[in-house]
């Protein structure tokens, strides 16, 4: 959680825009824009994609900023219109999440994470392999979960940050968490099965 | 997975986090103790949580708060907070305007059927018009009710 000092800073900030001031609402965009970002990316999932969005959301924040009636929670508030823009752009994209997972690939998602026999000139490409992989698996984690499991595991944010960026109580990103970690290990668990059948 | 690790599914996530009591946490210790099953699953979801963590948070890139901030600006005019007086005029108006309507209306109806019927004195109040003008109708049911009645 941040402390009290940069929470009464926002506030400030947020009230002088709430007042037409441009350069506070710079202010705050420049101090919002990381937690923004991330909500969009763990969202969309392509880096282009949480940019626009990004953009998309400020043009909107600094239109009805005046709608706002509690200034303390801008931060809440400008995260939920990036994941309005968000779930926007991926119904307009209509994008499948994942590619279908190749049992074949299996055995290497397995070996990468659990340190099977991988040859050391290979380690960084196999290691950027490994992550793309795993990501595939999340990416089938229906999208609520996910995102607040990649906010949590990828981006370091704590379940206070979290709950704060999306709106929600401590105890629902806690159930997320665990449903979505839930949904991971079952995953994880048939690629292991596939490693032991390949290897039979 | 057993019974009894339903009852710690939910824990193994907050204790993968740190976020367990000294308690509950050395409940969840005793039961990966005896629970092979459940000690795979935190080993998986550690080596999970590793390999994401190791990508490290996501950065937004350079620029990008200054180029929200100016294309924010330049695109957006700004929706002003109305004013007290701004927002009490945007109700009352469209409904004095509705009631001012209705009355007219109701002046210029009731005035013109007074007129038709060449009835004097009554042309200021529309009600006592409406009134009036219902009058014979009522009288005639009555009497018909009456008459049936007789019969």
């Amino acid at each position: 959680m941040r402390s009290d000092d940069v929470d009464s800073h926002l506030e400030e900030l947020t009230s002088r825009a709430q007042q037409g001031d441009p350069q506070a609402f710079t202010a705050l965009v420049e101090e919002t824009t990381a937690v923004a970002y991330r909500v969009a990316l763990r969202t969309v999932g392509e880096p282009a994609d949480a940019e626009d969005v990004v953009q998309e959301a400020y043009i909107r924040a600094w239109r009805s900023l005046s709608r706002l009636r509690d200034s303390g929670a801008v931060v809440g508030w400008i995260c939920g219109i990036v994941r309005h823009v968000s779930l926007d752009r991926l119904r307009q994209r209509k994008r499948r999440r994942t590619e279908p997972f190749e049992e074949t690939r299996a055995g290497e998602l397995a070996e990468g994470l659990f340190g099977g026999p991988v040859p050391d000139p290979a380690r960084a490409a196999e290691a950027a392999q490994t992550s793309a992989l795993l990501h595939s698996l999340v990416g089938e984690i229906k999208e609520k979960y996910r995102v607040v499991l990649l906010l949590r595991e990828v981006d370091g944010m704590t379940y206070e940050e979290i709950a704060e960026a999306l709106s929600i109580p401590v105890g629902t990103v806690e159930s997320r968490l665990h449903r979505a970690r839930r949904q991971l290990a079952k995953k994880l668990q048939l690629v292991l099965r596939a490693q032991e059948k390949e290897a039979a | 997975m057993s019974a009894s690790c339903k009852k710690y599914e939910k824990l193994l996530s907050l204790y993968l986090d740190a976020r367990l009591d000294t308690s509950g946490r050395a409940e969840v210790d005793r039961h990966l103790a005896t629970c092979e099953a459940c000690r795979a699953t935190i080993a998986l979801l550690s080596g999970a949580a590793a390999a994401l963590a190791a990508e490290g948070p996501a950065e937004p890139p350079p620029g990008l708060a200054a180029r929200a901030a100016r294309g924010a600006l330049a695109a957006g005019s700004r929706e002003a907070r109305p004013s007290f007086i701004e927002r009490w005029i945007r109700v009352a108006w469209p409904t004095a305007a509705a009631a001012s309507v209705a009355t007219a209306l109701l002046l210029f109806f009731g005035l013109s059927a007074g007129n038709g019927n060449g009835q004097a004195g009554t042309s200021g109040d529309p009600v006592a018009l409406i009134a009036q003008q219902s009058e014979p109708e009522t009288d005639e049911l009555v009497r018909s009710v009456l008459a049936m009645e007789e019969e």
